[in-house]
This record gives C-alpha cells, structure tokens and sequence, in this order.
C-alpha cells in the first residue's frame, strides 16, 4: 500500500506556481507601461498585447536599422521574432532576416555571452532551416549552424549539470542565462534540447532559490555590479526572483516580458525552495572558477560554496583551490567582479549587506583571464571597470584571500604582500545595523594573529552579529555605511552571527570576549560560541585542495558531483532532474 | 644549327629575364593590419567595436580600407602566397574566418571549442595545413580548416600567441608560449627550445618575461623577443635560442620587432646574428636601427611620440628609390608610417602625421603583415 502511494505521489501532477495568467497579464502591462528605450522585449509585450503598437514598430525601426550589442541584440532579436511571429508585420520578418545576413555580432568570451550566441543562431536556424551559407552571417549553412549551436549547448548543459557554472549566482548576469533559457525551453524544435533547456532553466532557479532570502540573492557571487554589491536587491536576477518566486513583482526588468509570454511556470517545489526559511540550513553548491590562460596551471579552479541560510539572515562564501608555488595564498574565481562572502539580512532597507575585500588592482589578475596585453589592460580598465582601479571600490576578490565558513562563523583571512598596490582591507558596515559596542583596544602595534584587538557587535533587526578585526583599523561613516580599513595587510575578519532569539545581546557580547584564537606552528583554530570551530593550516593555503564530492548538498538540493543528477526535495514535495537522460519527474 | 639553337637559348632567356622584369615592374607590397578594436570604453577584454578587423594597404601604409566584418576581434592574419591575396585566413576572437574572394565574403571556419586565437599560420607549401596559436593553446588543420585537432601535449601552460611555420625547413613550427618558445617533434609534442644566456659569460637560462615577438628571418636565423627587452637569436632553425640584451634599452616592455630579412648580413656575435634593419617597438615608443657593420649598430632617438607601438613591420620600398618604410601599428593610435631615408622629415609626432581612414585611426593594432602581390 505503502508503495502504492509512493508511486501514485511520483505521478501527481507538478503543483502550478504563482505564475498565473493574471501575474504574467500584469507584467506585462507594466513593463507595457514603464517608459522606456528601444528594447526587443518591450517591444515584444507590446504587440502581443496590441498596445502601443505604432511606437512599437518604431522602437522595432531603431533596432534594426542599426544593430548593436553584439550576442545582447541576437536573443532579444530571436525572442521577439519567436514570441511575436503571429502578430509581426512581414516586413519586419524580412528585415529581421536581412539583419542575420549582414549584422556580424560578435561571440564574446564568457559563459553567458556563449549561451546568447549559440542558444538565438540555434532558435533562428531552426526559424530559417534550409538556407545556404551566403545568407548568414557566419558563412555557414543552417545546417552548419545547428550543429554547431546545438553542440555547444549539449556541452555546456553537460558541463553544468555535472561540474557546475563558471558565472555563477551572478546578480547580474544570471539575467542573460535564465532569458536565452526561457527562449529556448518554450522555442526550440528539437524536442530533447527543448526539453534539456526547460531542465536547465529549473537548475537555474534552484541555484537561485536556495540562495534567495526576502528578493535578496545571497552568498558569494562570481560576478556582481558596484551597485548590487552593497545593495543586494539591486541586481537584475531580483527581477527573475521575485517573478518566479513570490507573488509579485516590484523590480521590474524589460525580459520578464519574454518569461510572461512563455509557458513555463516555476514547478512549486522551487519555489518552497525559495521560501521556506522556517529552521536553518547550510547549503553546499560547487562551482568552477572561469578558465585561466596565463600564470595558472589549473584552467577551472575548483569551488565550493557554503551559505547558512537562516530567516533573518545568510552568511555566504566561496573557497577556491589554489595550486601555486609562489606566496599568494589564494585564487580568483573570476576577476574584477567578484564577490567573496557576504553576509546578508533579510530586513527591507537598502545597504543590507556586510562584508570585506581587499581592493586588488593587478595586471596579473587581468593576464590570468584576457588575452591582451597586461599592462595595456591595466591602463585601460578604468574605462571598462570603472571602478576596478580604485582603492576605495566594494566590489572584486584577491589572489590574497582566503576565507573559510563554519555555518554561522567565517573567518575572512589576508596577506597582501608589500608589492601589492594596495595593502588595506575594507570591511562594510550597513549603517542600518546598529553598533551595540565597540572595543576599539586595539594598540598600533598590535599584530595578527594572537594579540587580537576587541569586537565590534552589530543588532540588524534580530540578528546580532559580532566582528573582530584581526588588525588595528579605522572607521569612516560613508553615509549608508561604515568603512572598516586595516593598517595592515596581514589581517582577519572573523564574523560571527546569532539571533536575538538564540542569546541576549549581553550574553553574546560576553561569549564572544572568551573566544581567543589558537595558533600551534601553522594550524591555526578559531573557535566559535557554538563549538563549531574554524580550523586551517597557513602552510598549505597556496597550494588549496578542495575535497568536496557533491555538487549540491542541503536539506533541499543534492547531486553527486559528475553524476548529472540533480535531486530536490521540500517537505511532501520531490522532484528529479536527470540531464544525462533528459528526464525529469 | 649550334649557332641557331645558341641564337634560340640566348633568345629564350632574354625573353624570360625580360618577363621576370615585367612582372617584377608590375607588384607591389600588400599591407595588412589587424585590429582587435577600436579604441572606446568597453572596446577590448571580451567586447567588440565598429572599426575593428582586418585593414588592407596597397601603398605601404599611406591609405588603408577596411575589409570583411567590422566589428571582429582580430589579432592576426595570414594569406595563402600563391592564391596571390585571394585565400586570406583572419586569426580573431571567435575563431578563425576565411575569405576567398580577397577579402569580401567571409566564412567561420571553427566552432565554440575555439576561441581568442591570436595567430595563424597557413603552410605555404601545403595550404591546407593551418596552424593557429591561441590563449587556450594551439591546433591544426589539414583539410583546409574543415576539422581541426587540438595540439597542447608538452605545454605546461595553454597560452599561446605567436606560431610560425618554417618557410624552408619541412615539418618544422615554432609556437611562442608565454615563457617558453616551443617546437612541434613527433607532429603533435611540443618541446621547449634550448634558450642560452651567455651575456655574462656563463652559460646560463635567461629569464624570459612573457615572448612577445618571434620572425623568421633566412633559413636557419629566427630572432625573437620577451618583454623585459630580451632578444633571442638563433643560427640552427630555432633549436637554440641565445639572449642578447643590448639592444632595446627604455623600449619596455618590449612588444614587437620588425626586421628586415632581406638585408641580413652582419653578425653580432657568434651566437647571435642581427638583422641589417630592425625596429623595436613597445610600450614607451619605437627605434629602427641601421646596422651597418658587425658591431656597429646605430643608436636611434627613441620615438616616444607614438606609444603603445604593438606591431612593427619594415617594408622595401622599391618604387620611391629602395627606401625602407617603417610601419607600426599601436595601442590605440592606429597606425604610422614613415620613410627611414626621410625620417626626419617625417617623424610622427601627433596625429597630424596619422596615416588611414577614420575609423582605424584610434584602433588597437594587433599585428601588421605584409606580401607580394603580383599584379
């Protein structure tokens, strides 16, 4: 009997989400309304709906006349023309179909570029299916094109699903991964590939909701904007969080339209996922760092993510193997943008977000990633990152870095080396966090790692949090926040986080005065209020194996690394998503 | 009937020298540039512009027009000689195009697997052959860029930007990784060139920072550069490589030569042999020295009006009186040229002296290649 249920409940239809007819209906008259520039689609709501459609069509006029934006105008291009096919004027399918001969977009040179490039030329292949190769871009035949935009995406697919993402839980980017899916899950002809995509997009959403507290995407991020940075909700995947995980959506983004437009509804087990913040939990996902060229001889740096995700708050990081012969202790998962912890509250208020950095400015870290001359490059970024020369910047990780997390505790360790640019640390404070206490003991001439100065303890709504600056510092209020900046640049921020409903204030502040560091030869142990200690070894932090096997390892999510099996569950619910099979139930 | 076919031979090689004549009266160097972008914010590291790709010169580097895409990543280019400019082959950042119709039309040639290829070298004796270095590592193809086959056995790191076939020796590649200069054995194992510093008069391995530069210059002579202002030589088809540092002095880093093959005659040392001409560029400006004897070389004014000299090329330039033309491409300047004979006269100093359309003129130049083109 017992089995009978089991099977009968495998077989139970999927509950629907929250994206009903009348959530994608008002989505779409927002972003209807919503004043805005020329954008694929905007335009796309437009007519579909059969609004606006006269400005519409001029809109149209100004992204075809001229092209631009590379891999960005192709899947907006492909999901307009696949979203409005009933309703476009043929001469606009005729001018769309010249602008494919002749706009040469380029590929660009990450994973999100690719997947805009392969996914729109397989969607628009599939549109024009028999054309010879004088009328594409690329001088390739359809055909030609198919198969090779097919092949990329059944190699990136596999690559995810077994070893994990290069650009992951990008704020920003995640936006341009989730789009291309939501296009090819409800566009593409092959049905296998149709059907991978739509598993692909539910992987997407996993990753996000497992990370997702209150529209904030937490934990440590490989790439993410100056904004999104100190403003987690800022970013462009809250747009995608809140639609397909909460009821409403006040981020609006011009793609949400293409999602609204689409058939796919968020399988409800996500959105628990997503949700269900009732008892704490740690969330272990595996990530590969973006692939070196020069000065490394690994080409995908191994990665492990820890979150401890609780209702009111989620602390988060990444540690990156390392295997380097020289004095740098640590790795980059991706340069100029990276992110690599946080901690972040579920509270509303802006700035609610924590964290530290060392502002690396590095002609290597660019050598390592991008093929054109180093010092060219450290010339120039200013005008590409703006921000990424400067001493004062919050967003960007360190080949100096290395930090290490144990559910509610994280020590954030450092060794800049006299060569570097910059030698301080920055810590952000939200100024929305209240300073229960300072211990500002710390003499000069205080030197990491035993003769520790005193805490900082911070109240953020319920949680409490307790800082110790491993080196003497000074504070600056910066408006929406306080900087924390080292005299030193070997240095530690330990952090550790509680909830008011756990311990007083007082008594949390009296814990954490008893928590001294031990340092025995190399072997360093951090203890914590909970017995869960830190424990790391400086002799082997350049050369940094990462021993984890699972890909995803919670209460909610888990999949053995390599296997490509990704298995969910939420209370009653469960779910399966099989990528090597194609199946998923 | 002696005498007759004496009169018939001395009449047949009149003829042909005439011929040879004619057709030598009727060529003329073909100049191409490569840029990897135009110069505008958010140009380069991964990003493409209008105005980037391949640019073509038939007047030594006074006029240029843009060929095939443009808005391509280009870092290099090379042609198939006896298709006479016709089958040209574009080393860029999504991977190999090809053109056979001088540059019209073009055709992608490779698929996601490659990508950021700075280099490609097509075997002129065996055009199908192409050979291409990339930043993920180095690949070939012999069925004319239809399959290509990946060749990294014996690097110990994947970066590449530089591969040169040997243009007299058969089977004979060179590829210039970031610290190591490579050669192929066995057809698919790359080995590590033997580099020897004997400046100090002990043998011993010089420390190469990052091989910028590497030219065939005669059969057995290659020459190469590093960006710590290092040159390397080699007398034995590349087997060994020696360093000499004389040279380049306030030219760093070190980012192109160009050398005049032509004119090679002297001999610096007994290791090391030194092309007639050569003009060093980098980072700081450019020089062309005039080598006139075996230890006298000339001691240019560093040209430090023109920064960011990436690409160096030095052409003979037989219609204005044999004069050689310097041509370098930067940074984000362009390109510029001068008459070596004139230098004086025609120093660049701003844009005022800038040569080219447009849109080259704030491009980033990869690299600059020439050939001869019969008309």
């Amino acid at each position: 009997m017992k089995r009978l249920v089991i099977f009968f409940l495998l077989f139970l239809p999927i509950a629907s989400g929250a994206q009903t007819s009348a959530l994608k209906q008002q989505v779409l008259k927002q972003i209807i309304q919503k004043p805005s520039g020329p954008n694929f689609a905007v335009v796309s709501a437009k007519l579909r709906a059969g609004k606006d459609v006269e400005n519409a069509y001029k809109q149209l006029d100004t992204l075809l006349v001229r092209p631009y934006g590379d891999m960005f105008w192709m899947y907006g291009c492909a999901g307009l023309y696949l979203s409005t096919q009933d309703v476009l004027r043929p001469e606009y399918k005729a001018r769309i179909r010249e602008c494919w001969k002749h706009f040469t977009p380029y590929r660009g040179d990450t994973e999100n570029h690719f997947l805009m490039y392969y996914g729109s030329l397989m969607l628009m292949s599939e549109v024009w299916p028999d054309l010879g190769e004088q009328e594409w871009f690329t001088g390739q035949t359809s055909k030609e094109i198919h198969n090779q935009a097919a092949d990329y995406l059944d190699h990136w697919i596999d690559e995810v699903a077994r070893y994990g993402q290069i650009e992951f839980d990008s704020p920003r980017y995640q936006y341009y991964f989730i789009t291309p899916l939501v296009l090819l899950a409800e566009f593409a002809h092959d049905a296998r590939m149709k059907k991978r995509c739509q598993m692909m997009l539910e992987y997407f959403l996993v990753d996000h909701a497992l990370e997702y507290l209150n529209g904030n995407y937490c934990g440590a991020h490989s790439r993410v904007s100056d904004q999104a940075a100190i403003d987690p909700r800022s970013g462009e995947a809250t747009a995608y969080g809140e639609y397909f995980f909460s009821d409403q959506v006040t981020h609006l983004e011009p793609d949400l339209a293409f999602a609204a437009l689409s058939s796919f509804v968020c399988p409800e087990i996500i959105r628990t996922i997503a949700n269900d913040r009732s008892k704490p939990f740690t969330n272990i996902k595996m990530k590969r760092g973006r692939t070196t060229i020069r000065d490394s001889k690994i080409r995908n740096a191994t990665i492990v993510k820890h979150d401890y995700m609780t209702q009111d708050y989620c602390l988060g990081s990444m540690e990156i193997s390392s295997e380097l012969s020289d004095s740098v202790i640590g790795a980059l998962a991706q340069p100029i943008q990276q992110q690599t912890w946080s901690l972040v509250f579920a509270g509303e208020k802006k700035h609610n977000i924590l964290f530290s950095l060392h502002p690396n400015f590095d002609a290597r870290e660019l050598a390592e990633f991008f093929p054109e001359e180093p010092s060219f490059m450290l010339e120039r970024i200013g005008a590409v990152k703006a921000g990424y020369p400067n001493e004062n910047k919050w967003v960007g990780g360190s080949p100096y870095e290395r930090v290490f997390q144990n559910e509610n505790e994280l020590l954030a360790y450092y060794d800049i080396p006299e060569s570097a640019k910059y030698r301080h640390v920055d810590l952000y404070i939200p100024k929305a966090a209240t300073i229960l206490s300072r211990d500002q003991t710390s003499a000069e001439n205080d030197i990491f790692i035993l003769s520790a100065p005193g805490w900082i303890v911070l109240k953020y709504d319920s949680t409490l949090v307790g800082v110790r600056i491993m080196s003497p510092y000074d504070l600056t209020d910066e408006g929406d926040n306080y900087r924390i900046r080292t005299k030193t640049g070997n240095t530690a921020c330990w952090i550790i986080c509680v909830n008011q409903s756990e311990m007083t204030a007082d008594d949390f502040a009296k814990k954490l005065l008893h928590l001294e560091p031990v340092k025995r030869g190399s072997k360093v142990t951090f203890p914590s209020i909970t017995g869960k200690s830190i424990h790391f070894d400086l002799a082997q932090l350049s050369n940094y194996k990462i021993t984890e096997t699972h890909l995803f390892a919670s209460r909610f999510a888990s999949a053995k690394l390599g296997s490509g099996i990704l298995w969910l569950r939420a209370g009653k619910l469960h779910r399966a998503l099989d990528f090597i099979h194609a199946k998923s139930w | 009937v002696r005498f007759e076919s004496l009169r018939l031979s001395v009449l047949l090689l009149f003829l042909l020298l005439a011929n040879m004549q004619a057709v030598a009266q009727h060529s003329h160097t073909r100049v191409f540039a490569t840029a990897i972008a135009n110069d505008s914010a958010g140009a380069f590291m991964g990003a493409s512009s209008n105005g980037s790709g391949l640019y073509q010169s038939d007047d030594t580097g006074s006029t240029w027009r843009h060929l095939g895409w443009n808005n391509i990543k280009a870092y290099s280019m090379d042609a198939v000689r006896s298709s006479n400019g016709r089958i040209l082959f574009l080393a860029t950042g999504l991977g190999v195009l090809r053109s056979t119709d001088y540059g019209e039309n073009w055709k992608v040639l490779t698929d996601w697997r490659i990508s950021e290829v700075m280099d490609v070298a097509v075997n002129q004796k065996n055009p199908s052959e192409i050979y291409i270095a990339t930043a993920h590592g180095p690949w070939r193809s012999r069925d004319g860029g239809v399959t290509w086959s990946e060749l990294v056995r014996g690097l110990e790191v994947p970066f590449t930007s530089r591969i040169v076939i040997d243009s007299v020796v058969a089977n004979h590649v060179l590829l210039v990784g970031d610290r190591e200069i490579y050669m192929l054995k066995q057809d698919s194992i790359w080995y590590p060139v033997e580099t020897n510093d004997k400046s100090s008069g002990w043998e011993s391995t010089p420390v190469v920072d990052h091989f910028s530069s590497l030219s065939q210059i005669s059969a057995n002579h290659w020459i190469a550069a590093a960006e710590n202002s290092l040159t390397l030589g080699s007398i034995d088809s590349g087997r060994i490589f020696y360093a000499d540092r004389i040279l380049w002095d306030s030219i760093n880093p070190l980012w192109c030569l160009g050398v005049s093959s032509e004119y090679f005659e002297s001999e610096k040392t007994s290791t090391i042999h030194i092309p007639r001409r050569v003009l060093a560029g980098g980072l700081s400006g450019y020089r062309t020295y005039a080598n006139t004897s075996n230890d006298a070389m000339s001691q240019p004014e560093l040209i430090s009006s023109v920064k960011r000299v990436h690409a160096c090329l030095l052409i003979l330039d037989q219609s204005n009186g044999a004069d050689y033309v310097s041509i370098v491409g930067t940074l984000g300047d362009g390109v510029f040229r001068r008459s070596e004979v004139q230098a004086t006269k025609l120093l660049p100093k701003d844009r005022s002296n800038y040569v080219g359309d447009q849109s080259l003129q704030r491009c980033q130049i990869w690299s600059l290649k020439s050939f001869h083109i019969m008309e």
